[in-house]
């Protein structure tokens, strides 16, 4: 791929570069990915509580967009897409496996460099615990608590994601937090 | 009566103002859950990913491009099958139909190089599971009764369509499950076709 080639795909809009992936234009699918990877990474690592199973969790849900891709009829955004895309992968995942939390001292620290080093150390000390704690919850609490949190769905979007109605994300929610505080007792 | 899971959420969220529940102002209860949720929210929001090394995202890119090399490509709807494949089951329909009318007892002369074969029946066709149709094409018999086929075809006729270029035998094993399917299905529509 030229340069140049590059430098046209950069500018497609969402919907022109999925027609440049299913013209099967070089680099287009590589660019899709670079613009969504991180989104798609931290909602699997909110799932799973760790970098392995995360990392194979983002590959799988690439792996499903780029099958997919003539079924996305650009109804919402690629975002979104793949955001769905996501929660079914990890879902699907959590449902039969344990999370395998990964210790403390093999995950990557925040660069926050306005923080004093012992501040660092206990916020990322305090997040860990509450991550392991978060995969630890049953799937759908998990699910629930992660897209109401983190990714600012309404209960009624969360509900059409995970085949449910409002009140029982709700409920979801609150038993969700509930096993948090059991989880974490007073470390926090 | 205490509030409900519904109502506590919606307060803890924000979505409604404790103004609107006045039992909070004489439910200690109600009051002590409603400040743990919002005590486990914070701790939730607060808890950041941990940011992976800057090289991972390569090295991600280069796995998912892996994968997808891989696999199949997504093509549009209106062409799904590629277009040798197209050639190749087309070219093989053209095989079937000119090599079945050879075989075909009215037409077929005595003197055929290829009397001797023994092409499937439509009923030992018809019990193949179409689940197990893919194994089943890329079995030695079938290769071979396709490969005999091909031999035996009007190499003109074929040209005609545009198919010259096509190797049947080739084509059989570069064919998908759904191509082979395709092809069992002009297999046994055709051989249904001689026996009427």
């Amino acid at each position: 791929m030229t340069a140049a080639d590059a430098g046209r795909l950069r500018d497609l809009d969402e919907r022109a570069l999925v027609e440049a992936c299913l013209a099967n234009e070089a680099g287009a699918f590589d660019l899709l990915v670079e613009r969504h990877r991180r989104a798609v990474y931290r909602l699997c690592y909110r799932f799973v509580g760790n970098h392995e199973d995360a990392s194979d969790l983002t590959q799988d849900v690439f792996l499903r967009a780029f099958r997919g891709l003539r079924a996305f009829r650009g109804q919402s955004s690629i975002a979104t897409w793949l955001h769905r895309i996501g929660v079914n992968v990890c879902l699907n995942r959590v449902s039969g496996k344990t999370a395998a939390i990964e210790p403390l001292e093999s995950q990557q620290i925040v660069d926050t460099r306005t923080e004093t080093a012992s501040d660092r150390l206990l916020r990322n000390e305090r997040s860990a615990r509450v991550r392991a704690a978060i995969a630890q919850l049953p799937p759908k609490q998990r699910a629930a608590l992660i897209l109401r949190t983190y990714h600012d769905m309404s209960h009624q979007e969360i509900a059409g994601l995970l085949k449910s109605s409002a009140g029982a994300v709700k409920a979801n929610v609150f038993h969700a937090l509930r096993g948090l505080k059991r989880l974490l007792g007073e470390d926090l | 009566m205490h509030l409900s899971i519904e109502d506590l959420v919606d307060l803890a969220e924000g979505v409604r103002p404790e103004s609107s529940a006045p039992h909070l102002a004489v439910c200690a209860s109600c009051r002590s859950q409603l400040a743990d949720l919002r005590a486990m929210m914070a701790a939730a929001v607060d808890a950041d990913v941990p940011e992976p090394s800057p090289l991972f995202w390569d090295q991600l890119s280069r796995r998912v491009r892996e994968a997808v090399e891989a696999g199949e490509a997504p093509r549009p709807a209106w062409n799904r099958l590629p277009v040798y494949s197209i050639a190749g089951v087309a070219l093989l329909a053209v095989t079937v139909i000119a090599a079945v009318k050879t075989f075909a007892p009215s037409a077929r002369p005595s003197s055929s190089p290829v009397a001797s074969l023994t092409p499937p029946s439509a009923a030992a066709i018809d019990q193949v599971d179409r689940a197990d149709a893919a194994d089943a094409l890329r079995d030695d018999v079938w290769l071979t009764f396709v490969a005999d086929l091909a031999a035996g075809v009007d190499a003109d006729a074929a040209r005609d369509e545009g198919l010259d270029a096509m190797n049947a035998e080739e084509a059989v094993m570069q064919l998908n499950d759904g191509e082979l399917r395709e092809l069992e299905r002009l297999l046994q529509a055709q051989i249904r076709n001689q026996g009427d």
